[in-house]
């Protein structure tokens, strides 16, 4: 079965080709354009691993992380952050849930993108 | 809470030094009234007892207060600084963030248009479609340049010092440059065997390297020379790139590590130069306790020194990381 990838980020340009990419890998893709969309797309929908942005309208990617690591449903699914934020509070704040993987959009081109997250689910 | 019109530092200085000098002043008025009365009570001594205790008990109050306000005037202070600080941090992460995003659209898309996921390109579509990503590349380039030196002179960058094998270093950003290395036909030693490992931020050490070995492959013409080399004194470890290269003219020499400057014989060979690397890469070497210098001739080469401490680099907090140039040449 293909692994489904949860992508909540709120450029939808940036959706749109991360999301496209993606599939044409293989994966089943679910997007979110939020935090909040995130976190109940994530709740009904339990992907394989989330790639999330941070700075987002409504609710961002650092408190839809947290809140759902405090659900019993949301501790254990991965996550690979995906921001232009550098900012070691936040990379730090993410280690501390258990994401090792903090990625500078611009420093990544979609292929390694894909790389990345094909390395991830072979760790597993 | 940040919106109101708040007291400049400087105002609140005032403010809190005035308060501890009305307070020193009242407790010497009080102590001379005092002594003025004990002057003219001197018959009984029991009450003299009781007035010289009363003195000491207002002059020690006095001074409480004195000391209560100075304490209160610093941690307003400071506070006030740190809130400062934070507002900085704050503003250089939300400006990396904001001005990443739009050469990240850029990229992707450019990668989707290249890769044929949208459609063949024709060969000259291609053509174009690869001036515009190197060009993106370029201002992402410019991007992280413009946010290290503002990391760099906020102080908001951090140190993370951790044991460091320099050779590996020297040895990893060698490989990132030997494709132009090959295509200039130019011949390149390094020279790093036996150097102890030292304790320092791999990153920074990282981002001085790839400056200055970067630009050694830069400004050397095909067939020319670059040798990387390592050596350990008690105390540090010195790193030298010498190259056959371009030389930087004698009269220009003073300005190799101003911000934005760039030699006219650099600007020729590589005009796409933003002329920050080598003051990031100084400013680096010293914010870790090393120093960085040339030697140089024109048309002849130069020669790049700098120091990391063998031991004794500390970590410092702060909310960046300097960021690395993915395309160094």
């Amino acid at each position: 079965m293909a692994k489904r990838i949860l992508i909540v980020e709120d450029e939808e340009t940036l959706l749109r080709a991360l999301s496209e990419k993606l599939a044409r890998e293989g994966f089943e893709i679910y997007e979110a354009l939020n935090g909040e969309e995130g976190l109940q797309m994530a709740e009904t929908k339990k992907p394989d691993l989330i790639l999330l942005d941070i700075i987002m309208p409504r609710v961002d990617g650092m408190k839809m992380l947290n809140e759902m690591r405090s659900v019993s449903w949301g501790k254990k699914i991965p996550v690979m952050i995906l921001s232009n934020l550098s900012d070691d509070k936040k990379v730090a704040e993410s280690q501390e849930q258990g994401v090792n993987e903090y990625l500078i959009k611009t420093d990544w081109s979609l292929r390694e993108v894909v790389k990345k997250v094909k390395e991830k689910f072979v760790e597993e | 809470m940040l919106e109101r019109r708040k007291l400049s530092i400087r105002e609140k200085l005032l403010l809190g030094f005035g308060g501890i000098a009305t307070a020193i002043f009242i407790t010497v008025i009080y102590v001379f009234q005092a002594l003025n009365t004990l002057k003219t009570v001197t018959e009984v001594d029991g009450e003299i007892l009781a007035i010289q205790r009363q003195i000491i008990f207002i002059a020690a109050l006095a001074v409480a207060a004195a000391a209560a306000i100075a304490i209160a005037v610093i941690r307003f202070v400071t506070t006030e600084m740190q809130v400062m600080d934070d507002q900085k941090i704050e503003f250089s992460a939300l400006t990396s963030h904001q001005l990443r995003t739009p050469p990240t659209i850029i990229k992707y898309d450019t990668e989707i248009l290249l890769s044929g996921d949208a459609g063949q390109l024709t060969r000259k579509q291609q053509q174009y479609m690869r001036e515009i990503e190197h060009a993106n590349q370029r201002m992402i380039d410019i991007i992280h340049a413009l946010l290290n030196v503002s990391r760099m002179e906020m102080g908001t960058f951090s140190i993370q010092p951790q044991e460091v094998d320099i050779c590996a270093l020297v040895r990893s950003v060698s490989n990132e440059v030997r494709p132009v290395v090959r295509e200039k036909h130019i011949i390149y030693t390094v020279s790093c065997t036996r150097i102890p490992k030292i304790y320092a931020d791999p990153r920074l050490a990282r981002i001085v390297l790839q400056n200055v070995i970067g630009n050694a492959v830069k400004y050397t013409e095909n067939g020319g020379k670059i040798t990387v080399s390592a050596y350990a004194s008690e105390r540090d470890l010195f790193i030298e790139v010498t190259d056959t290269g371009c030389g930087i003219p004698k009269e220009v020499q003073a300005h190799v590590f101003t911000k934005l400057f760039r030699a006219d014989n650099a600007r020729l060979l590589d005009p796409e130069g933003t002329g920050l690397g080598l003051y990031i890469a100084r400013a680096i070497a010293r914010n870790v306790g090393g120093k960085m210098w040339f030697e140089s001739v024109e048309g002849k080469g130069s020669s790049f020194f700098f120091t990391l401490p063998r031991k004794g680099l500390r970590n410092k907090a702060g909310r960046s990381q300097l960021a690395i140039d993915s395309t160094m040449v």
